[in-house]
């Protein structure tokens, strides 16, 4: 598809729930990067599976079996390709956090010793930090943030003068996009430095808010871990992915036990699955789940990121001009939309957050107020919650303006 | 008044968010108590004395609160502090002040249900103590 056949009014036809009405008004779903709505090709998938094929994989005989077994390995291979990953780099789990739970579970609770470095950001979500304040105390080891400038991204400074090669760092864990600011971080500064004074630290990539946007080449990226859920990426809720290089998965042990990555087990002992899709799958896989994110990948592939990623950047700077002419708005993060992607975050003065979502769901508006899971962000900004519109591919310039319309409302139910 | 009208932030609710008439600090407290709605980022500092500082079960003879949130949060947790003052009610009643009551209080009608924690903030903060 070129980017002249990218028509996001046509998309908005595949999606059965954007024609709903909310409150007697037509829904304007600016809510994506807490869960993107889902195309008919995505919901036929799942529905196709259960009608169709539903059967435990790798353990039957029969044509079902089969069939199941079919659509199992056939998703992971389209799910992985779309991350230009290979199917066995692919552990399948239910989110972004658990895959991150995973990594502190599995490679931190081998690798990290006493006084070994973690080192994150302030913008990240919960979701990145929990898991290693966990781990950190376990280990007796210590959790360190590159601190966020405020145009929202890491602050340059700290990279320079950060002390890489003496401090031990053993993971450096990011995100690639901020889910509430929307920047894209600038990561080349800080791997280079990390692959030549530290070359023993490990790179995750927490790609939740980028994958949906962004065109993701995992096997080129240099990194060691990228975390994702399907459900940000118009596929299901319930399930996600580890992308893990094959030579730390190699070394890396299962973190779930039981039926279906075993090679023999006796009433002593067991050995894992040689196979390593078969040693990181534990238990009844989601088929379903994976023939519903498979379908989703496909149908993004099939518009293109690279055409995804210029309708979104369209969206947020049309979004950024839009607001600018607001008084009473003030966007939080890049006032430019170049290293944006996904949602444009803002706080209205007088009026708390949640206040200005319920008025905005009056007009029918779904966004997302709150810290976005995100309250270190908040805190160190004094902002106690701000409003988030964001985007995915049916979005349009009229639901921006649906929302600055809407927006009025507020001013005048408040008397501003 | 604005001259728009809306199904939850009508006349009622605004008024009371305007004139909180608890609010403030509180020197010599007996009792100090905070909560928080982690989702949302609404933050509360509940003040009280009490009849007899040295029993519990006694009722409440002065409270205030200070805090932060979004206008059902701030005009929930006054409409307690006022409830409490009014029906002369000790923590453990201010506890399990209903939902329906404080609703009714504000004029609401259905709150939905990613509100109620708002609304029941204060509610919530002194079951922590009682």
């Amino acid at each position: 598809m070129n980017e002249s056949m990218f028509d996001p009014q046509i998309i908005k036809q595949d999606f059965p729930i954007l024609q709903k009405q909310v409150h007697d008004k037509a829904l304007v779903y600016l809510d994506s990067a807490a869960t993107s709505q889902k195309p008919r090709q995505v919901i036929q998938a799942i529905t196709n599976y259960y009608e169709n094929h539903n059967a435990n994989v790798h353990r039957g005989v029969h044509q079902l079996g089969d069939e199941s077994t079919h659509i199992f390995h056939q998703s992971r291979q389209i799910i992985a390709k779309f991350f230009s990953a290979s199917p066995e780099e692919l552990i399948i789990v239910r989110n972004t956090t658990e895959a991150i739970n995973q990594v502190a579970y599995t490679w931190g609770e081998r690798h990290l010793k006493a006084g070994d470095v973690i080192l994150t950001s302030e913008l990240e979500h919960h979701s990145n930090i929990v898991p290693w304040q966990a781990l950190i105390k376990r280990k007796n080891a210590r959790l360190m943030y590159i601190p966020v400038s405020e145009n929202g991204d890491l602050d340059e400074k700290f990279i320079d003068t950060f002390d890489f090669k003496a401090s031990s760092v053993k993971l450096l864990t990011l995100s690639q996009v901020s889910n509430t600011l929307g920047t894209v971080l600038s990561l080349t500064k800080v791997l280079q430095k990390i692959k030549q004074l530290s070359p023993q630290t490990k790179f995750l990539i927490d790609g939740a808010q980028a994958a949906p946007h962004l065109p993701v080449n995992f096997d080129e990226l240099p990194i060691d871990f990228y975390v994702v859920s399907a459900h940000k990426m118009l596929g299901p809720m319930g399930i996600g992915g580890l992308l893990v290089k094959k030579e730390i998965l190699t070394q890396l042990a299962p973190f779930l036990l039981g039926g279906g990555m075993i090679s023999e087990v006796s009433l002593q002992d067991t050995t894992f699955a040689d196979d390593l899709e078969e040693r990181f799958t534990a238990g009844t896989p989601d088929v379903a789940g994976l023939a519903g994110w498979a379908a989703a990948c496909s149908y993004l592939s099939e518009l293109g990121m690279e055409n995804v990623l210029h309708h979104d950047r369209e969206l947020v700077a049309y979004a950024l001009e839009k607001l600018a002419q607001v008084p009473e708005v003030t966007v939080i993060g890049p006032k430019t939309a170049h290293n944006r992607v996904g949602s444009v975050a803002f706080l209205y003065q007088g009026v708390h957050a949640h206040d200005v979502g319920q008025i905005l769901d009056s007009e029918g508006v779904a966004i997302r107020s709150g810290h976005h899971c995100t309250m270190p962000l908040h805190s160190k900004f004094n902002w106690q919650a701000s409003i988030r519109m964001s985007f995915n591919v049916y979005n349009t310039n009229a639901d921006i303006d649906s929302l600055i319309s809407a927006l009025a409302k507020v001013k005048k139910v408040f008397g501003i | 008044m604005s001259d728009i009208t809306d199904d939850l932030y009508h006349e009622t609710l605004l008024e009371a968010a305007k004139s909180l008439t608890y609010y403030g600090e509180m020197t010599n407290p007996d009792l100090v108590v905070i909560g928080s709605n982690a989702s949302c980022g609404d933050v509360v500092k509940i003040y009280a004395q009490l009849e007899n500082p040295e029993d519990p079960n006694s009722k409440i003879s002065k409270i205030s609160w200070i805090g932060s949130g979004c206008l059902i949060s701030r005009a929930g947790t006054n409409v307690v502090a006022r409830l409490v003052i009014e029906q002369s009610l000790t923590l453990s009643q201010a506890s399990i002040l209903s939902q329906a009551l404080l609703e009714q209080e504000l004029g609401l009608e259905n709150v939905s249900i990613n509100r109620v924690k708002c609304l029941l903030l204060a509610v919530t903060t002194l079951k922590q103590k009682s």
